[in-house]
């Protein structure tokens, strides 16, 4: 038994990124909390190699391989018949998006302890078979149906797969997001009648739903047509409709939905969270590591610039080097430094390089690579992203606390981070400017601000690090996450 | 970003959309082809060898040519639709290299079992000389290893070449088993009749080894298809079973002759019943054809429309269009059949003169020209189910077919002479309206099948 159980998708402890980081740090932070870790990774077994050092208070990691089909035959009774009511009145009210019935379909479809039907014969019965032929009736697809068919293989394989995974004993399960991980919290908590909550970073459904828009790999119908309306294919609809249903389901059964921040929220709510159950708790960084920049900056000098983020067309550099080249006009002498990895991409760095030279920034920008950030914010007078997508930005954080006002475009939670989110963190006072996305021109005659004023730029260097201190201190997280699972722990 | 990247694979199983058709036919052909080919020489030879040895001898001569048969065909059984659905499989991955190997495991693994059962049978036999035990071990032997070599010819489609060498090896047999029953008697016609069986047996490889060199080493993959497709073994074996089992029963009865240890034969029931089952020729060659040109196509243009990304709607059409075609070729079969059977049934006593039968063979003949009609409407219906692989029916439907034989020949013992030939005749009946009944019902859910019944590799 142990304290907190994770159930994580794709990340930790395999693929490094913000989330892993997040929950390495999280376990970390509490040691005197045992967790046990259920991770799901795409895929049939294959030994991964774990890309941090696990904590020792971490008691074990079950690696569960999503596309490693292993269906169960295993089922009580013969009843056969009731179950496959109770699976077509559940499907039918979750097309109209009603879960209410999960509780009756969970004992008598999934739960392995009580279950009516077999996964096997589910998916290889007649009765679903029909089932499937009315939803793609009702779908009006009227196309390929192979590919509906394996559409709806492919996507209820590892679902039925998950049945059957072995779920430790915790005192609260936790997942990161919704999704298959979702899936199997609420299973989880169906099973042990224990809580689970969840806490998201990005938004599942929504990334899902963008990553579907974009493959190539899922059969286009009207590839042909010279039109192509937005979501027109079926079996893009198909998935995300999936994927929608996961986290309605995952919202609608855990007991609080975690969120980084307002925007979030919002998609949440539209995602179907009820709103009372979601709180913010926002990113934090180690203040103490991030000291106040003793740099004197003289009115009239020339300033340094900063770009902090890998050289990636997510975070589209190739605006901020535009906006390099206004500033430059403006106050010949402004030094630019573009730093992180070049080598994620090395074709766009390649294009960002061309374009450096191509606008004659040679002498001013520098591709610094890989630095040392601690170093390097002491030497600048402001901080910019021009990324066209961020959660919560750590740059952000970290420049803020080390009293550099940042330009940030309009994108995660960057307007909360420089403006305020709560009307008492507004009255901390700007830290920065938000500037819509892919504009240069805006983007430089913010950084012309900062820069032409060194007493603007020190009371929003001030107030950014006032914010994060009160607002973003990563011991707070941690103190706050402790205090949710204590509160588990101890049965409220 | 949290989550999994998913990807579609395309895990369209080969093996279930293609292939095992080609298996099927052959199936039917070697099933039913040759066999028919080895009767008629039996029958022809009848009539020669009168003039040569004595009626007793004959009945031995005839037993022992059966037995071979039939036991040969009952253990062959066993192996030939796992086998031939290997074979389809291989040709399918166009493994040709591995198609010799596979022939000598084969011939390896079947020689040992019929070593096994030959030995111990023909030297079991009391009152055989060492001569005619040793002649009848090794065309047992040969009748054996016959049906392997055109299990692999059959699924290389060179029905011509097969034809040329079972006439070949039939008038070898006839014209040897003649020449040397004029000097050796008994003893003659046997070594005759076997040697014509060893020309068939070395032209049929010689046509392997030169469509299929080189040969590496033994090949036993073929082993594992056999508890892979356990119903096929099942399904093989109840029906080479059902087909003999009558046989066994009547010989047991007042009409059975014994000739010494363990064989047994029955003139009355035995040579008509052979004669009869000539008239399966045209129906069977008729579903060859059938099944390869019309069906063939119907089949491949649903499963081409299922992989080219077709509707429901259409694939229903293609659906409708296949089972419309089945009942077109089944009531084609039906009236080709009939019609044979009819011309049989009236030519039967001028047939029965000429192969000097006797009244009652000649009413047991033409009970069993129709039950020949029903007898192969049923094989054909239960091969067309195992390609549609409703196997867990097709056993059933062989079981059954097993039992009501086995049952209608019983029964004949019971009632009497008269009713010999009636309950072959009611077990084939009921048989193939079983099966056709069964096969309906299935086929209509044949989009079900087709795409629920995949695995998911």
């Amino acid at each position: 038994m142990t304290d907190v159980c994770l159930i994580l998708e794709g990340t930790y402890p395999y693929i490094s990124g913000g989330v892993s980081s997040w929950v390495h740090n999280l376990i970390k932070a509490l040691p005197r909390l045992r967790f046990s870790i259920l991770t799901l990774m795409p895929g049939t077994p294959a030994y991964l190699e774990p890309k941090y050092e696990v904590p020792d208070n971490v008691v074990s990691i079950q690696t569960i391989f999503i596309h490693h089909y292993d269906i169960s035959s295993h089922k009580h009774g013969n009843k056969t018949q009731k179950a496959f009511q109770t699976i077509e009145q559940f499907y039918r009210q979750m097309a109209k998006r009603d879960y209410s019935s999960f509780p009756g379909f969970f004992k008598e479809v999934l739960d392995s302890r009580t279950r009516l039907v077999s996964p096997k014969e589910l998916f290889y019965s007649k009765r679903t078979w029909n089932l499937l032929l009315e939803l793609y009736k009702g779908m009006n697809i009227n196309s390929s149906f192979i590919d509906f068919f394996w559409t709806w293989r492919f996507s209820h394989l590892p679902l039925l797969t998950l049945l059957d995974t072995p779920i430790p004993p915790a005192a609260v399960y936790h997942t990161v997001c919704t999704g298959y991980a979702g899936l199997l919290a609420a299973l989880a908590h169906f099973k042990t009648n224990k809580p689970f909550f969840i806490t998201e970073h990005g938004i599942y459904t929504n990334e899902r739903r963008i990553e579907i828009e974009q493959s190539s790999w899922i059969y286009d119908p009207n590839k042909s047509q010279s039109v192509i309306n937005e979501m027109s294919n079926p079996f893009k609809v198909f998935w995300t409709a999936l994927f929608d249903h996961l986290g309605r389901l995952t919202y609608k059964y855990s007991s609080e939905i975690i969120t980084l921040y307002e925007a979030n929220r919002k998609m949440e709510i539209e995602g179907g969270a009820p709103p009372d159950k979601i709180k913010i708790i926002s990113n934090g960084i180690d203040i103490k590591r991030y000291k106040l920049t003793d740099r004197e900056h003289e009115e009239g000098s020339p300033g340094h610039v900063g770009f902090v983020g890998r050289v990636v067309p997510i975070k589209d550099v190739k605006t901020f080097i535009k906006s390099c080249k206004i500033i430059a006009g403006e106050l010949p002498g402004t030094r630019f430094s573009i730093a992180g990895p070049v080598d994620e991409d090395p074709d766009y760095f390649k294009e960002c390089k061309s374009q450096v030279r191509l606008l004659g920034l040679e002498d001013c920008v520098t591709f610094t690579g890989r630095v040392d950030v601690l170093e390097l914010y002491q030497e600048l007078d402001a901080v910019v992203l021009t990324s066209i997508s961020e959660a919560q930005p750590l740059v952000i954080l970290e420049a803020n606390c080390c009293g550099i006002p940042c330009v940030a475009t309009e994108v995660g939670s960057c307007r909360e981070l420089l403006y305020g989110r709560t009307p008492e963190d507004m009255k901390i006072g700007q830290s920065g400017y938000v500037t819509p996305l892919s504009d240069p021109q805006a983007t430089a005659d913010a950084v012309v601000r900062l820069l032409s004023n060194s007493t603007l730029r020190r009371q929003m260097g001030q107030s950014g690090r006032e914010r994060v201190k009160r607002y973003y201190n990563i011991e707070d997280l941690n103190f706050i996450y402790n205090a949710i699972y204590q509160k588990y722990i101890a049965g409220e | 970003m949290a989550g999994i990247g998913f990807r579609l694979k395309k895990l369209l199983d080969k093996d279930s959309y293609t292939s095992s058709l080609l298996a099927h036919i052959c199936s039917a052909f070697i099933s039913s082809g040759p066999w028919i080919i080895s009767i008629l020489v039996i029958v022809v030879m009848e009539i020669i060898q009168y003039r040569q040895i004595s009626i007793i001898e004959v009945y031995t001569f005839q037993a022992t040519v059966v037995y071979c048969y039939a036991f040969s065909l009952i253990i062959i059984g066993i192996f030939q639709m796992p086998l031939t659905r290997y074979l389809a499989d291989m040709l399918y991955k166009k493994k040709y290299d591995e198609y010799l190997p596979t022939y000598a495991g084969t011939l390896v693994v079947v020689g040992i079992l019929q070593f096994i059962i030959g030995i111990s049978f023909c030297f079991f036999i009391k009152g055989w000389s060492h001569f005619y035990s040793l002649q009848t071990f090794i065309l047992y032997m040969a009748i054996s290893f016959n049906w392997i070599a055109l299990i692999f010819l059959g699924l290389a489609k060179n029905y011509l070449f097969i034809t040329l060498s079972f006439v070949s090896g039939g008038i070898l047999s006839f014209a040897a088993g003649y020449l040397l029953g004029i000097s050796y008697g008994l003893e003659g016609n046997l070594m005759g009749y076997t040697m014509g069986q060893v020309l068939i047996f070395l032209m049929l490889t010689f046509l392997l080894v030169k469509e299929f060199a080189p040969f590496k080493k033994l090949n036993f993959k073929f082993a594992k298809y056999l508890g892979k497709f356990f119903p096929l073994l099942l399904s093989g074996f109840f029906y080479n079973l059902a087909i003999w089992i009558d046989k066994f029963i009547i010989w047991s009865g007042p009409k059975g002759h014994s000739l010494g240890h363990l064989l047994y034969f029955s003139q009355t029931y035995d040579v008509p019943i052979f004669m009869a089952y000539l008239t399966m020729i045209p129906a069977i060659a008729y579903f060859v054809l059938e099944a390869e040109t019309s069906f063939l196509v119907k089949y491949n243009t649903y499963y081409h429309a299922i992989i080219n990304k077709h509707n429901l709607e259409t694939i229903g059409l293609l659906k409708d269009d296949i089972m419309f075609n089945l009942k077109n070729g089944i009531w084609s079969l039906v009236k080709v059949q009939g019609f044979v059977a009819i011309l049989a049934f009236f030519a039967a006593p001028f047939i029965g003169d000429l192969a000097g039968l006797s009244t009652v063979q000649v009413n047991i003949m033409k009970v069993a020209i129709f039950a020949v009609f029903f007898h192969v409407l049923f094989q054909i219906v239960s091969i067309i189910m195992l390609y549609f692989e409703f196997r867990k029916e097709a056993v059933l439907v062989n079981l059954f077919f097993l039992l009501a034989n086995g049952g209608g020949a019983f029964l004949s013992l019971n009632l009497g002479q008269w009713s010999y030939g009636y309950g072959y005749l009611a077990a084939a009946f009921v048989s193939f309206f079983i099966a056709l009944a069964v096969f309906a019902i299935k086929i209509k859910d044949l989009n079900y099948y087709t795409f629920m019944k995949q695995s998911i590799a």
